[in-house]
């Protein structure tokens, strides 16, 4: 899994990222969403981005200057990152009851099917 | 909100501005969301490359549009709390990029992690040698194989000069006049040799080098309370002898061999 640890905090950006998979979130709504402070996951979001889980992109500074604020950094999950989140959230969760237990109560519940790795 | 945020551009544009802590605070609180979190910003200047400027652009778009002064305190000290964290993650993953090698990540060890131990087979588990080849391959073995003989050969010349009788006595014997021993001493010998021996035959080069590290720690202990004088009841006399420095060559030896140091180097010019 690319070296990419499941923790916590990963599931819950991850779960964060999913309930939504296709509009792009700003870092903010991310926080919003997952639970955690934003100090928390810009280096989860940093891992991510490093795995090829999520890509970014920065707003344009234009539309953001007429609104008088700075422009924001929008995440969405990649393909791969898509599948690679499913299978986490499914099985990483599992993995330890203290994950279940911490994680924040929005996260889509696991499917009760398996689909399990080949 | 739009009245914050034309104060949030106008504090932007001036992030270096005259530092207004405390002393102002009526026109900190009417500054609102934008009041810079000039603070942390010595943490971007830490950052490798690119990376320090898109997080510092990330902190302020989130502290600008955090309105509640509250919480915006709460997600500056969240900031800070992450700095290690961002550090590590940010220098990490720079130097994956560019040195992947040198990060570990062409080496064998962090597939191996992936494995479920479980289902592991005792060559992998404990490194006992079923599927591999027979017979010495790696430096490491032939490191064990080699000191396994001297060591055996040693006790054995020190059993012709010693005898069996006066088995744990303090005897004047000595082989090549160098190492003092006596009958127990050279049991001890016989025994590290057949452990040395069964270690570079009947493991796995990764369960020799664990051995190794085992047995040259062991040494080294044995070692330091020879040079503290406390064996003789193995007729071994204290401070600097043949037998003392014979134990912590052997110990620092085993070490270096088991922590991998010689076959990694061999692995790598290979």
């Amino acid at each position: 899994m690319a070296g990419l640890r499941m923790t916590v905090g990963v599931l819950a950006v991850l779960g964060a990222l999913l309930d939504r998979p296709d509009t792009e979130l700003y870092g903010l709504e991310i926080v919003r969403a997952s639970g955690l402070e934003p100090g928390t996951i810009y280096p989860i979001l940093q891992r991510l981005r490093g795995a090829g889980w999520v890509s970014d992109r920065w707003e344009d500074p234009e539309p953001a200057r007429a609104e008088g604020r700075p422009p924001r950094r929008y995440y969405r999950l990649t393909a791969e990152g898509r599948a690679h989140a499913v299978h986490a959230l499914q099985h990483g969760r599992d993995r330890s009851g203290l994950g279940r237990l911490l994680a924040p109560p929005h996260l889509p519940a696991a499917p009760s099917t398996e689909a399990g790795p080949a | 909100m739009s009245g914050h945020g034309a104060l949030a551009t106008g504090d932007s544009n001036n992030p270096g501005g005259s530092g207004l802590r405390g002393r102002h605070a009526t026109a900190r609180s009417r500054l609102g969301p934008a009041r810079g979190p000039r603070s942390l910003r010595w943490v971007r200047s830490l950052l490798p490359g690119e990376e320090g400027t898109a997080w510092w652009a990330e902190v302020t778009s989130c502290l600008a549009e955090t309105p509640d002064p509250g919480q915006r305190r709460q997600y500056m000290h969240s900031y800070y709390r992450s700095v290690p964290q961002l550090l590590w993650t940010s220098w990490t993953a720079q130097i994956h990029r560019e040195a992947p090698a040198l990060a570990g990540v062409k080496y064998s060890s962090i597939k191996r992690k992936g494995t479920d131990m479980a289902f592991a087979s005792p060559e992998d588990k404990f490194g006992i040698k079923l599927q591999s080849e027979p017979g010495p391959k790696t430096i490491d073995q032939s490191y064990s194989v080699l000191l396994g003989i001297v060591v055996i050969v040693l006790g054995i010349i020190g059993f012709i000069l010693t005898g069996f009788t006066n088995y744990t006595e303090m005897t004047d014997h000595s082989i090549f006049g160098l190492f003092r021993t006596n009958g127990f001493h050279n049991t001890v010998y016989i025994i590290l040799g057949l452990l040395w021996l069964l270690g570079a035959f009947a493991l796995t080069s990764a369960g020799n080098q664990g051995m190794n590290i085992a047995v040259g720690g062991a040494l080294l202990i044995v070692a330091v309370l020879g040079f503290l004088g406390y064996w003789s009841l193995l007729s071994i006399p204290p401070g600097v002898n043949g037998d003392n420095i014979l134990d912590l060559a052997v110990a620092v030896a085993s070490l270096i061999v088991g922590g991998g140091l010689l076959s990694a180097g061999s692995r790598r010019s290979a």
